[in-house]
């Protein structure tokens, strides 16, 4: 890898450099659906969750100017910036948000990559949807592909993160959508991927393979036995995963610091299941 | 009388100066489409190819990433392709476009950034009037900022809208021609077309031209090539699914610079 020296540091302060991996907790929730628990007492939950050790955490530029002593310290997470902003959630079909529904699919860029870095952000994470229709996946790639400019004049990592939505999403190319769309988020400069698991450990090792950055599997919806949410974490680990970036399954969890130390069992120990 | 010492000095990383050959090898489609066949591994893939052809067209993020594969007195040299587009995205694909896009992912300051000698963008004709005004606008504002920065722009012309069809085809590559030369572009692109038109186009274009091919050319198309004037061979992505490709790029390289 050539990657600046300004991206490899960083880039080792979120994954743990003896083993590659990462474990993230995303916490950004209130940046772009309704205002749940997990949203209404964000600290005290993300005090529990830095308990557990994560290795990074993502929040939104808000959150990282009033929690900022979260962050602090040798062993403390890194902090990943959300730099962008997207309706998704209040979308009529999504059953996560609904205090106020939207009819039009939104994604905006809302910080600039120099103003995560001035934060002391060891990274941000940047949508890049599609299947919605090729419009707005063309849009999406123009935001990113601006993004990894920034990135890399900067020497701030990109994550992306690709996330097949509309009808593409609910066929059975789901999984092809998420293969391609990872590849193509390196393509323009992603220089890891987060992303959601793709339904089978063989399909989710293709990914991993054709993404050739690392790969970091997110949690989705808030599964009813957090035993779930680990085997995910277990069949992503097998294929190849580099860590993972859940979010609802840990900040909605009964114990937060308990739900990180689990999945990073798995994820730095390869303690399976 | 050529004064940008920079085009010329990166343009000869791409073009032999002794010979003014050159072969390129495309590896840029993986951004519009995910891996490809062949392309699945990047790095391997390009560590086969990197010693036997002159350059390699490349997206910015593998550049950055796999940037110690290229460049060099003894390595193809990295082209940066600024541009992205569906259309490649047909009814195989998972997602297959159903409106044309074309977007910058890259200008030419983050090219010379990532260790670039060069750019590419597309020019995708037969298009409607609206989006070949944005194209040739947006090619407009890449060359003065490539001049400006001295690093050459390699414009690639792609017959791809709706006006294009059999009998205006040859018609329309010139046309291409003559609206990128306008531009202000430093070496041409160019789909197969009639001998007639091969010859015409190599005897009027002052600057370089490539001819762009689907799979690794043997010494007959080798000849009809350079005979026909032109500077060089475009391989495309699909080559990289030919059984031995690399020993057969090889080959070209050779007989392309009379090495062998």
């Amino acid at each position: 890898m050539s990657l600046s020296p300004g991206k490899t540091t960083r880039l080792n302060r979120l994954f743990n450099p003896n083993d590659g991996r990462a474990v993230c907790v995303a916490a950004d929730h209130g940046w772009m659906s309704d205002p749940t628990p997990n949203v209404m007492n964000l600290r005290k939950i993300l005090e529990e969750v830095v308990e557990g050790k994560p290795d990074g955490i993502l929040v939104s530029f808000g959150t990282a100017q009033r929690m900022a002593d979260l962050f602090t310290g040798k062993g403390a997470p890194a902090l990943i910036i959300r730099a962008d902003w997207m309706n998704m959630p209040r979308l009529g079909d999504s059953n996560v948000s609904s205090i106020l529904p939207v009819t039009n699919f939104k994604k905006k860029a809302t910080s600039f990559a120099h103003d995560a870095l001035n934060m002391g952000a060891s990274a941000i994470t940047i949508y890049y949807f599609t299947g919605y229709s090729d419009e707005f996946e063309a849009l999406n790639i123009e935001q990113n592909a601006m993004f990894a400019r920034e990135c890399r004049k900067i020497g701030l990592p990109l994550i992306i993160e690709p996330m097949a939505v509309g009808d593409g999403a609910k066929t059975k190319k789901f999984a092809n959508i998420l293969i391609a769309s990872a590849r193509i988020a390196v393509e323009l400069g992603a220089d890891a991927v987060k992303i959601p698991y793709t339904g089978s450990v063989a399909s989710f090792k293709d990914l991993v393979d054709k993404a050739q950055v690392p790969v970091l599997v997110l949690g989705g919806a808030k599964y009813e036995d957090p035993r779930d949410a680990l085997t995910l974490v277990e069949e992503a680990v097998r294929a190849g995963a580099a860590g993972t970036v859940f979010g609802r399954n840990v900040t909605m969890a009964e114990n937060p610091q308990k739900m990180v130390e689990n999945i990073a069992a798995i994820v730095h120990s390869k303690t399976l299941l | 009388m050529k004064i940008n010492i920079g085009k010329t000095i990166r343009l000869g990383d791409l073009i032999d100066p002794t010979d003014h050959r050159s072969l390129v090898i495309d590896t840029s489609i993986t951004a519009s489409v995910g891996a490809v066949s062949g392309l699945e591994n990047f790095k391997e893939t390009v560590s086969k190819i990197n010693t036997i052809c002159d350059g390699i067209i490349v997206n910015p993020g593998q550049l950055e990433h796999y940037g110690e594969l290229l460049g060099g007195s003894h390595r193809a040299s990295p082209i940066v392709r600024l541009d992205w587009t569906n259309y490649y995205r047909d009814r195989s694909f998972c997602l297959p476009a159903k409106q044309i896009h074309r977007i910058l992912i890259s200008s030419v300051d983050d090219a010379l950034t990532v260790g670039a000698s060069a750019t590419v963008v597309r020019y995708l004709i037969g298009m409607d009037d609206e989006f070949e005004a944005e194209n040739v606008r947006s090619i407009s504002l890449t060359a003065k900022d490539a001049y400006r920065e001295a690093l050459p722009l390699i414009v690639e012309l792609c017959m791809v809208g709706e006006k294009v069809n059999d009998k205006n085809f040859d018609g329309a590559v010139k046309l291409g021609v003559a609206c990128m030369l306008e531009v202000g572009a430093d070496g041409l692109i160019i789909p197969e077309c009639s001998p007639e038109t091969t010859q015409e186009i190599g005897a009027w274009a002052d600057i370089p031209v490539l001819l762009r091919s689907s799979e690794i050319p043997d010494l007959t198309m080798q000849n009809h090539v350079f005979n026909g004037g032109f500077s060089g061979i475009l391989l495309r992505e699909n080559i990289f699914s030919e059984s031995g490709f690399a020993k057969k790029i090889s080959n070209c390289f050779n007989n392309i610079h009379t090495k062998e």
